[in-house]
C-alpha cells in the first residue's frame, strides 16, 4: 500500500475510488461493535414498530440512518468534520440508490422469486449510487479544472 | 416464534451492518466510502428475516415504507453535509434527524394517497 508518491501528487484524480485492503487493520473492532448494535437495534426497532402498527410503518425506520449517525459521529471523532462532510455527500448519493433499491423491491417481491427480487435491488441500488457518483465526479472534476 | 423472529432481526441487521461499514473502510476518497453508509442494509435484513418467517405480503409492505424512509434519508444525508460542519458530528446529525423525521412521515402520507 505504498502510495505516499502519488499522494503528493496534485494531478492525481481525487475522485477515482481506490480499494486498500489494508485499511480495515486501522480499523478498529470498538467501531465495528458500535456499528453492529446500531444495525441490529433498529432491526428490532422497525419490527417493533410493524408489530404494534403497521408492516408499512415499520418499513421506514429500515431507512432510519442509525447507521450513519454512528458513521459521521465516529469520523467526527478521529478525524475532522471536513471528512464527516464528505462521507454525507457520498451517502446522500447512496440514499437516491436506497429509494430505488427499495421501489424496485415493493414492486417486484410478490411476483418475483424473493432472492431475485432482493438481489437486483441490491444491484440497483449499486449501479444507481456509482454511476449519481461517477456523474458527481465528472463535474467536480471539470469545475476544478475550470479554476486551475 | 417471536423471540427467534426478533433475535434473528437483530443478529441480521447487525452482521450486514457490519458488512457494508467494512467496505466502507476498505475504500478511499471518503467521499465514495460514503455510499455505503447509506447502503440498504437494514432493508436487506430485515426484508429476509419477515420472507423467511412470516412471508412476501408483509415484507412487500415493509418495502413500500422503506421507500418513504429513504426518501427521508436523502433529505437527512443531504443537511448532514452542511450540518456537520456548522455543530459537531452528534449534534449536526440529530438535527439532521429532525428532517428524516418530518420527510419521512410527508413522503409516507403522499405514497398512502397514491396506493
Amino acid at each position: 500500500m505504498s502510495n505516499s508518491g502519488s499522494h503528493n501528487n496534485p494531478r492525481r484524480n481525487h475522485f477515482i475510488p481506490r480499494f486498500q485492503l489494508g485499511r480495515i487493520k486501522e480499523a478498529r473492532f470498538r467501531d465495528f461493535a458500535i456499528r453492529f448494535a446500531f444495525g441490529g437495534t433498529i432491526s428490532v426497532v422497525a419490527a417493533l414498530i410493524g408489530a404494534v402498527s403497521k408492516e408499512s410503518i415499520g418499513g421506514i425506520f429500515t431507512a432510519f440512518p442509525a447507521i450513519l449517525v454512528a458513521s459521521l459521529t465516529l469520523i467526527d471523532k478521529q478525524q475532522d468534520r471536513e471528512h464527516a462532510s464528505c462521507d454525507a455527500v457520498g451517502a446522500t448519493l447512496g440514499a437516491v440508490g436506497f429509494i430505488s433499491c427499495a421501489v424496485f423491491i415493493s414492486r417486484t417481491l410478490e411476483q418475483w422469486p424473493a432472492a431475485a427480487s432482493l438481489g437486483t435491488g441490491l444491484l440497483i441500488w449499486l449501479v444507481v449510487s456509482v454511476g449519481l457518483y461517477a456523474l458527481y465526479a465528472l463535474v467536480a472534476s471539470l469545475g476544478r479544472k475550470d479554476e486551475g | 416464534m417471536e423471540v427467534a423472529y426478533y433475535l434473528g432481526k437483530f443478529l441480521a441487521g447487525g452482521i450486514l451492518v457490519v458488512f457494508f461499514a467494512v467496505i466502507s473502510e476498505t475504500f478511499e476518497p471518503k467521499r465514495f466510502a460514503g455510499l455505503f453508509s447509506a447502503a440498504p442494509s437494514v432493508l436487506l435484513a430485515s426484508l429476509i428475516v419477515t420472507i423467511l418467517l412470516k412471508g412476501t405480503a408483509p415484507a412487500s409492505l415493509s418495502a413500500y415504507g422503506a421507500v418513504a424512509g429513504a426518501t427521508g434519508l436523502v433529505a437527512y444525508a443531504l443537511v448532514s453535509v452542511w450540518a456537520v460542519n456548522r455543530w459537531k458530528g452528534l449534534a449536526g446529525s440529530v438535527i439532521s434527524l429532525i428532517l428524516w423525521t418530518v420527510v419521512s412521515l410527508a413522503a409516507y402520507l403522499a405514497l398512502m394517497e397514491g396506493i
